[in-house]
């Protein structure tokens, strides 16, 4: 990894507010491998890119073009925690490279508030910057206590691969890549069916039953293919699966009790970081017992090698 | 009716979707309709090829689409449903069919910058695990002047304006088993 090390984080509004050990991990982890990140200042709600956008498309990009220009100041390209901040710049940016007319109207809209439109410095999903520019070799290196035993569901959500035209980074139906990582850290990763549904988070507000529905059903099929738990890299898909999952238990009537990891929660684990020191007591499905059961099994094998 | 028909020559809807020879692959794939069958966008595509705009602007289930983006992988001939589908809504909140949750977030967004902002508690939790507090955000000011600007204040008047919808696209996970 020799390239630009320095990124300007943006975090996004559900990290900031509501689940700060996703930014915890995320930040341990990139400093560990020597990645500079210093806050977006100024910026807004990336903005949210589905029912926000599905207001007026106009507002959407105008703030998001507001964004990509604050980071083009600064000269650094964006380090996004969040597979919808990413798909809001990412689409944005290419809406405002192809369409002229959409590109003056929103510079036009941005100067009547003393801002200059510019179109940023590009933008990085944080798991892709770990596969692209990292690698699984890399992170094996940084492993110190091997997930060894671990059976990891992967769940990649919609808007890190999708528009596959646009992002091109993996199969689009069939992705693996960023498995490679979790078993760079010693943890297997299982197949299941209907990996690429979406976890339905971003509905909850217009139908509550069917976005709870859509959820129990893909953490069944993981369950049911033997995960013990899940893995995922967007902090909507964390609220839907790890704050959520009780109450589709409740609702469908079985316990699944799946604890739910940030890919960062997990390479900070496998890097010697404890629970505590990732604050994964604010996950709400219970990650403990899990790890108890690993450590138990591994240090009976070989001890944990310190931080 | 005469903005909606500005609104589908605007956006080239007839056109973007003329190539659609309804074979359903977009309907197939949607994790959506896999449980609601009254949420199907190869109809949405054939209704904007009749020019049944009116009629697409009340349904609140066009609301129910994830924007999952899986009907664009998918569609054979390469038309961007999901593109279309943020058109809809877009016309829809036009005509004041917007639903409550939306037009509420946009309601956030627009006032406070975020859907979301961290109370003094996540602070402190943030405090206790190390990490800094949040950058500051946009000068409200600011937020204000480009609202202004993007009309806002009478764009948000609309979003609700409408009346009733015919059908509230809620309490699907009854219906589903």
């Amino acid at each position: 990894m020799t390239e630009n090390k320095s990124y300007a984080l943006y975090t996004g509004c559900l990290i900031r507010s509501r689940l700060p050990h996703l930014e915890k991990s995320a930040r341990v982890v990139l400093d560990r491998l020597g990645v500079e990140l210093s806050e977006l200042e100024g910026a807004t709600c990336c903005p949210e890119g589905v029912g926000f956008r599905g207001l007026d498309e106009e507002v959407w990009l105008t703030l998001a073009a507001r964004n990509l220009s604050l980071a083009g100041q600064v000269s650094k390209p964006l380090m996004t925690l969040c597979s919808g901040c990413y798909s809001t710049f990412r689409e944005s940016e290419h809406l405002l490279t192809e369409n002229k007319a959409l590109r003056d109207k929103v510079a036009r809209n941005l100067e009547s508030v003393n801002r200059q439109y510019s179109p940023g410095s590009g933008v990085e999903h944080f798991a892709r910057f770990l596969y692209e520019k990292v690698g699984a070799e890399v992170l094996a290196g940084l492993v110190a206590r091997p997930l060894k035993g671990l059976r990891t569901a992967f769940h990649y959500g919609c808007h890190f691969l999708r528009p596959s035209h646009l992002l091109e980074f993996d199969d689009p139906d069939h992705p693996t890549k960023l498995e490679e990582l979790v078993r760079a850290l010693g943890a297997e990763v299982i197949d299941y069916p209907r990996k690429m549904l979406c976890c339905g988070l971003t509905i909850a507000g217009v139908d509550s039953d069917l976005s709870l529905r859509m959820g129990f059903e893909k953490l069944k099929l993981m369950k049911d293919c033997g995960a013990q738990a899940v893995v995922l890299i967007c902090p909507s898909c964390m609220l839907q699966f790890d704050l959520n999952q009780k109450r589709m238990e409740q609702e469908f009537g079985r316990e699944l009790g799946l604890p739910v990891f940030y890919l960062t929660e997990l390479i900070g684990l496998a890097m010697g970081e404890t629970a505590e020191s990732l604050g994964l007591g604010l996950h709400r499905t219970n990650v403990r017992p899990l790890l108890d059961d690993l450590w138990k099994t591994e240090s009976a094998a070989e001890p944990p090698v310190g931080k | 009716m005469e903005v909606l028909k500005k609104f589908l020559e605007e956006h080239y809807l007839p056109r973007r979707a003329q190539a659609c020879y309804q074979c359903g692959s977009c309907a197939g794939g949607c994790p959506v309709g896999r449980w609601r069958w009254d949420f199907n966008p190869r109809r949405f595509i054939e209704m904007i090829l009749r020019r049944r705009l009116e009629e697409i602007v009340k349904e609140r289930t066009i609301w129910l689409c994830a924007y999952c983006l899986t009907c664009l992988e998918h569609c054979p001939q390469k038309i961007e449903v999901s593109e279309i589908m943020v058109q809809l809504k877009n016309a829809a909140a036009r005509m004041g069919h917007a639903p409550e949750s939306e037009a509420k977030k946009g309601g956030l967004i627009m006032g406070q910058g975020w859907t979301d902002v961290p109370a003094k508690r996540a602070l402190k939790k943030r405090e206790e695990m190390g990490l800094p507090n949040p950058a500051p955000g946009i000068d409200p000011d600011e937020l204000a002047a480009l609202g202004r600007i993007l009309d806002w204040p009478a764009k948000t008047a609309r979003f609700q304006s409408g009346g009733p919808a015919d059908k509230e696209a809620g309490s699907g996970g009854k219906e589903m088993e």
